[in-house]
């Protein structure tokens, strides 16, 4: 049986507080929990009491795990912020989608940090293929991806039939069929 | 524990990206862009994508992410802002359903009941034709082409009057406003009779009946009524289907501590009454349910035991040829496989109050929903928005308590939805949220909408991953969106509308 409280260490290195804070966010349901910093400050101290009724096997093991959950999740946010911004813009003025891969991209660059934005020349090049390979001419819309759903009375331009995308998963050895039935006792 | 070294993961790796969050069930990862879009990957690949970023990942993963508009190119950004300006189309119209309480007596005493009927003779809670006029003018001042008016209680059959004078007048405004006007009642369908239900076809009004399931099961939560309910039901359904009307009567159920073993049995009472599908709502903690909570109440556990029960039941059917649905999860599938708002109130961000729905006391008063409204019944005032005669459409809208819910159930603000991978899915509702903690806002994670709205998006995933569910589950959106098409086209904005705006 762990010990009460548990002590769980950072490096704010690694860790932000703001990802350590998250992981506490999410806890405060199950456990009593304060946070300081070690006597040399180089170091976030997390101390976790369960409460009443909750078991604490494995809390450890969860509160790490949730803590490096909210540590990726905003790295993701942070690096494809400018992106969010953008989108944001488009709904607002679909115009500004024109811009795309022209004055917008360099726009872009300009004022973000270098790498932002870019996709590598590795993706971009893998992505070129497979646009040749489906023959897809975005300039003429062959997909109806600038026609709102609404005119289309129907289902919206980007729907994936989720059989047929397990199915090109399966086909390329991204899932394992069996494992997912495996999960799912149905 | 993740094999995340999280010192590899840098935020270069996400740039090219649509932004996205994840979350892990079983040894998948279920990766959803902030639009809805969502892909499975393995434990490696998902490890892969996060240290090292898409270039680094297989061809056929990134045409999968590209598929499915992870990777910030012009078509994904225009697929993403689509489904952007799908999600929030809603929060841009004016209020388009209004449920009138007409009476709050009623004429059962079901266990649970959220309303906190009063009993039969409690006349001065009826609303009378002065308090009937005011609430209908109210109602026309909202600035939309589509104009719900629904009926709820206590038992709206109560007070008949009140009920065919609002139908009638609405009728009679309408011949200069030209709304798109449609009527729905909720009632328990027991003092239905010739006359009334005459005039309910004549005005098209949809039926909607409380049923719990079997006789066994609903007695004990709604009192010795089944049997009757039934029959009335068939009689209401018969007359609707012989005269083709264009929507038939359905049913709604809720569920108790006392329902909870009967999964299949509930199910085939639906069937053996051709209803088509089912949707069972838990018992909240409103009203008279939470004074039996102790006996009546559902743990978020155990409403999501009987849901996946249900569901698989369901499930099995359809595998069968039978094509029966549940509607939680059609609402959740709508918003997952094709970015489609459905409307449903308990499951949007920013939430219905006020500006998805407003609810009409029996005295006029106007709340910003009808959970709202049973507050207020509990002396609590807090989501009381206005009153109709003295209070405008902007009044309603404009008040702090409509603002304060918008705010509060917005989940890209909320902390510990903001950054959930269920977020385009979900929502929350804060009046609830207000009675159970004492806060609009509270820590999500403690709320039970958070359990049960997690929950049921957990079993649906897993079943989503299962190719021959997929294609069922892709049906039943399919059928529900070509059902709405035409309630979404009439949701646009009137001329009228606009002015107002400008």
């Amino acid at each position: 049986m762990p010990k009460m409280p548990m002590e769980i260490v950072f490096d704010p290195k690694i860790f932000s507080a703001d990802a350590i804070l998250g992981a506490c966010h999410k806890f405060l349901a199950k456990c009593f929990i304060t946070l300081e910093h070690s006597e040399d400050g180089k170091r976030i101290i997390a101390r976790l009491k369960a409460r009443e009724g909750v078991s604490v096997e494995g809390l450890e093991d969860e509160f790490r795990a949730e803590t490096l959950n909210y540590a990726v999740k905003q790295k993701i946010s942070k690096g494809s912020a400018k992106i969010r911004d953008q989108i944001f813009h488009i709904v607002f003025n679909p115009e500004r989608l024109n811009a795309l891969g022209g004055q917008l991209q360099t726009e872009l660059e300009t004022k973000a940090d270098p790498d932002s934005v870019k996709l590598s020349a590795r993706l971009e090049k893998l992505l070129e293929e497979i646009e040749s390979e489906e023959s897809m001419d975005y300039e003429e819309d062959p997909l109806g991806i600038a026609v709102p759903w609404e005119e289309k009375h129907g289902m919206p331009g980007d729907l994936l039939h989720p059989v047929d995308q397990l199915k090109r998963q399966a086909e390329n050895n991204l899932i394992n069929i069996e494992t997912v039935k495996e999960i799912v006792d149905c | 524990m993740s094999a995340i070294d999280i010192k590899k993961v840098k935020t270069s790796n996400f740039s090219g990206m649509i932004p996205f969050s994840f979350r892990k069930l079983g040894d998948t990862y279920i990766v959803v862009n902030e639009y809805g879009n969502y892909v499975f990957l393995t434990e490696e690949e998902f490890v892969s994508l996060v240290e090292n970023g898409p270039s680094a990942l297989s061809r056929p993963v990134v045409k999968e992410l590209t598929a499915q508009n992870m990777l910030f190119t012009k078509e994904t950004a225009a697929r993403a802002a689509e489904r952007l300006r799908a999600r929030f189309a809603d929060a841009a119209r004016a209020t388009n359903l209004h449920i009138i309480v007409p009476t709050l007596r009623c004429n059962l005493r079901c266990v649970y009941c959220q309303a906190a009927a009063m009993s039969g003779d409690n006349y001065e809670t009826d609303m009378n034709t002065d308090t009937a006029r005011a609430v209908v003018e109210t109602i026309f001042d909202a600035p939309t082409k589509l104009l719900s008016i629904e009926f709820q209680g206590g038992e709206p059959l109560l007070n008949w009057d009140t009920v065919k004078f609002i139908i009638e007048y609405a009728i009679e405004l309408n011949k200069t406003k030209k709304r798109e006007l449609r009527f729905n009642i909720v009632s328990n369908h027991l003092l239905m009779d010739d006359e009334k239900l005459d005039f309910l076809l004549e005005h098209n009004v949809v039926m909607c009946m409380s049923l719990d399931g079997p006789a066994f099961v609903h007695d004990k939560n709604r009192g010795i009524t089944h049997d009757r309910a039934v029959e009335m039901y068939k009689k209401v359904y018969r007359r609707y289907k012989e005269a083709g009307a264009e929507r038939l009567p359905s049913l709604i159920g809720t569920l108790s501590k006392h329902s909870m073993p009967y999964h299949k049995e509930i199910v085939d009472e639906y069937r053996s009454l051709n209803a088509g599908s089912i949707f069972m709502r838990p018992a909240t903690t409103l009203g008279y349910a939470g004074r039996n909570w102790e006996e009546i109440g559902l743990t978020p556990e155990e409403f999501l035991d009987f849901y996946e029960r249900m569901l698989d039941y369901i499930i099995e059917l359809n595998l069968k040829g039978e094509r029966f649905t549940e509607t939680y999860a059609i609402y959740a599938l709508c918003k997952i496989v094709a970015g489609f708002e459905p409307g449903y109130v308990d499951m949007k961000s920013p939430c219905g109050a006020s500006i998805g729905q407003l609810a009409y006391n029996y005295n006029g008063d106007v709340y910003t929903c009808d959970e709202g409204r049973m507050l207020g019944h509990q002396g609590d005032h807090t989501f009381r928005v206005g009153k109709c005669g003295e209070s405008s459409f902007a009044d309603l809208i404009m008040h702090r308590a409509t603002k304060a819910c918008s705010i509060a159930s917005t989940l890209d603000t909320t902390p510990g939805c903001s950054e959930c991978a269920y977020r385009p899915y979900c929502g929350i509702c804060p009046v609830l949220n207000y009675h159970e903690t004492g806060e609009l806002s509270p820590n999500v994670f403690t709320t039970r909408r958070h359990a049960v709205n997690e929950g049921i998006i957990d079993i649906i995933f897993k079943r989503l991953m299962i190719p021959e569910v997929g294609d069922i589950f892709v049906q039943w959106t399919k059928n529900y969106m070509e059902s709405s098409s035409r309630e979404i086209e009439g949701a646009k904005e009137t001329e009228e509308g606009k002015a107002v705006k400008e």
